[in-house]
């Protein structure tokens, strides 16, 4: 099991950043979502030992977050959102020296930070001071310290944060890469839907400390019944006005489309048989699926409202798969 | 894993022991700080007492060449007290030296490298005992390493009917335990300090000042306290008087000025501190408080 929470709260002084979290989940490769504060950092940085837990249990492939930390670490690879190096080092260096600090001995250590240099696609700069290189190349150093030791869990906390757009897309693809063929397993913490929608199977959506979304991104998904988009073409308006009077909603959608929601049982063929009978021509028809951005803002929107927007979450049984 | 194979592949050799780990730390930031060639002519200069004193115990024991440079053959002996004035200018040279060593927490800490250390396999007080070692044992090779050498060097050259042979268990074999234990109280302290100045800032520069801040003004403070209130002990407070004190009790030279409780509770207290100081700061990057 990947992640395993039990009760699990975090505090920073008086406040709690994670509150009485329970869950269990198991996947290749994890989303941590969640609005600035949400607790995303927090858990991940517990879950290494670099916090202290206030109350409850975690575990992280089954080793125990309190107990067995040097353990956990020796199996995560952690890559952090700020920047973080030693000065005065080259990057084949730097990695040299993390490498020896996970217990590589320095040949090998040598041999992975020249490997994994390449992978990143640091290979030409291996030899230029740390201190020198650009922001994404640095954010790539970082991905790469965290990938020396050949960990079975690799976090990445905001890995596209400050990238430009072609850096942005590098670093997804060697993410998506290391998702497709690696035995490792990913945890990425971002507040950007997309990073996660590209790169994850599973998400977890987090809020003021809670968890208030987990499960497969793909099931969460679902078509919504009642929503559908549509191209027209014809009398628009009296179709319209058709629709609206048996008590359908229209809205204008992107690319001269428009979103129509229509009440609760009505069958899509309503559609069809009004744009018969104003000769409309449906160009487009499209039953409308959630996005990565609905599932989050409905989280967000349902916890408001004091109710969890999945059965999944604050489960014990694993919730995924 | 070969270097033209671009997809990722994990590392599954053996790991080495956790002991070996942090020992890492000390070995990588020696490569980059004796790299400099200021750090060596520096480290050299710390070095030219032991050359000074290794010349005059071979001259002291080699007539021929004390007539060649008409030097008289009264010279002063090699006893106790020369090994403690060897060991107080020491002290003085690993205090120079000590202002090449007092970044190693600060770059840490400007780098948010501590965060990077601490989500290895090792733990708060294996990363502090890196960076102990770090700064402990070039200070130790200028003190205990360059004592005993001193002391093994005279056993060695001292002619047959010389006292060193004569009565060497009696009055010069308890001499290499305080050379230990004088050396060994000089870095220990030095280096605490060195990384308490070093972890107290985000400057380069104003952790030397720190360090060099809190020697001289805990010794004008001991010394301001002690004059005020009528009290020697007060002198404890400036870890380099407790320091000195030390070693001449060590020495079993009479002319120290604190007692041997207020001396070792000095240093003790002052080990105690910036023990305590560094835990809460490493503590504290680790959290990414700053």
């Amino acid at each position: 099991m990947l992640l395993e929470l039990d009760h699990f709260s975090v505090a920073y002084g008086r406040r709690l950043a994670l509150c009485d979290v329970t869950l269990s989940m198991e996947s290749k490769a994890l989303g941590l979502l969640g609005p600035n504060g949400a607790g995303k950092s927090t858990l991940i940085r517990t879950l290494l030992g670099l916090l202290p837990a206030y109350s409850g249990q975690a575990r992280i492939e089954g080793l125990d977050v309190h107990r067995q930390g040097k353990r956990i670490r020796e199996l995560v690879g952690y890559m952090p959102e700020h920047e973080s190096y030693l000065p005065g080092m080259t990057p084949v260096r730097f990695l040299r020296f993390m490498g020896e600090m996970c217990g590589l001995p320095p040949g090998a250590a040598t041999e992975r930070a020249h490997e994994v240099l390449f992978y990143v696609g640091l290979g030409e700069v291996r030899y230029r001071p740390i201190d020198g290189l650009s922001y994404g190349m640095h954010q790539k150093v970082r991905l790469a310290q965290a990938l020396i030791h050949g960990p079975r869990v690799l976090i990445l906390d905001e890995p596209t944060n400050g990238l430009d757009p072609d850096a942005r897309k590098d670093m997804l693809r060697l993410i998506g890469e290391m998702v497709e063929h690696s035995d490792s397993k990913i945890v990425i913490c971002s507040h950007l839907l997309k990073d996660i929608e590209t790169c994850c199977r599973d998400v977890l959506v987090l809020k003021k400390g809670q968890v208030v979304a987990s499960g497969n991104i793909e099931e969460m998904k679902k078509t919504d019944d009642n929503v559908f988009e549509l191209r027209l073409k014809g009398n628009v308006d009296r179709f319209m006005a058709d629709l609206a009077q048996i008590g359908c909603q229209m809205a204008p959608g992107e690319h001269d489309s428009y979103q129509i929601s229509t009440p609760p049982g009505t069958s899509p063929r309503v559609f069809f048989e009004t744009a018969h009978r104003h000769q409309v021509q449906i160009r487009h028809f499209y039953a409308r699926r959630d996005t990565l951005e609905d599932i989050f803002l409905q989280a967000l929107l349902d916890e408001e409202n004091g109710k969890t927007a999945h059965p999944q979450s604050n489960r014990k049984e694993p919730a995924v798969r | 894993m070969p270097v033209y194979d671009y997809t990722y592949q994990t590392w599954k050799g053996e790991r080495r022991g956790a002991f070996l780990r942090w020992l890492a730390m000390p070995r990588f930031t020696y490569m980059d700080l004796f790299k400099k060639r200021q750090v060596i002519i520096l480290f050299m200069f710390c070095c030219l007492q032991f050359l000074l004193r290794l010349a005059y115990q071979y001259l002291r024991v080699n007539e021929e060449l004390l007539a060649l440079l008409k030097i008289g053959a009264n010279l002063p002996d090699v006893d106790a007290k020369y090994f403690r004035g060897f060991l107080d200018g020491q002290l003085f040279a690993s205090l120079v030296f000590s202002f090449t060593l007092t970044a190693v927490i600060t770059d840490d800490l400007i780098h948010h490298a501590i965060v990077l250390y601490m989500s290895k396999p090792i733990s708060r007080w294996e990363y502090f005992a890196g960076k102990f070692l770090t700064v402990f044992l070039p200070l130790s090779f200028l003190t205990i390493i360059q004592a005993v050498a001193l002391y093994v060097i005279q056993i060695a050259i001292a002619p047959e009917p010389d006292n060193w042979h004569l009565y060497f268990w009696k009055d010069y074999a308890w001499i290499l335990k305080s050379l230990i234990l004088y050396g060994g109280v000089i870095s220990v302290t030095l280096s605490l300090l060195i990384l308490t100045a070093s972890c107290l800032t985000k400057n380069r520069r104003y952790s030397g000042i720190i360090f060099l801040v809190t020697i001289i003004g805990l010794d004008l403070i001991a010394n301001t306290t002690s004059e005020i209130l009528l009290n020697k002990g007060y002198l404890a407070i400036s870890p380099l008087r407790a320091v000195l004190d030390i070693g001449k009790y060590c020495f079993h030279t009479a002319d120290y000025r604190l007692s041997l409780l207020d001396a070792w509770g000095g240093v003790l207290l002052c080990w105690e501190i910036c023990t305590f100081i560094l835990y809460r700061r490493i503590s504290r990057a680790a959290r990414y408080e700053h």
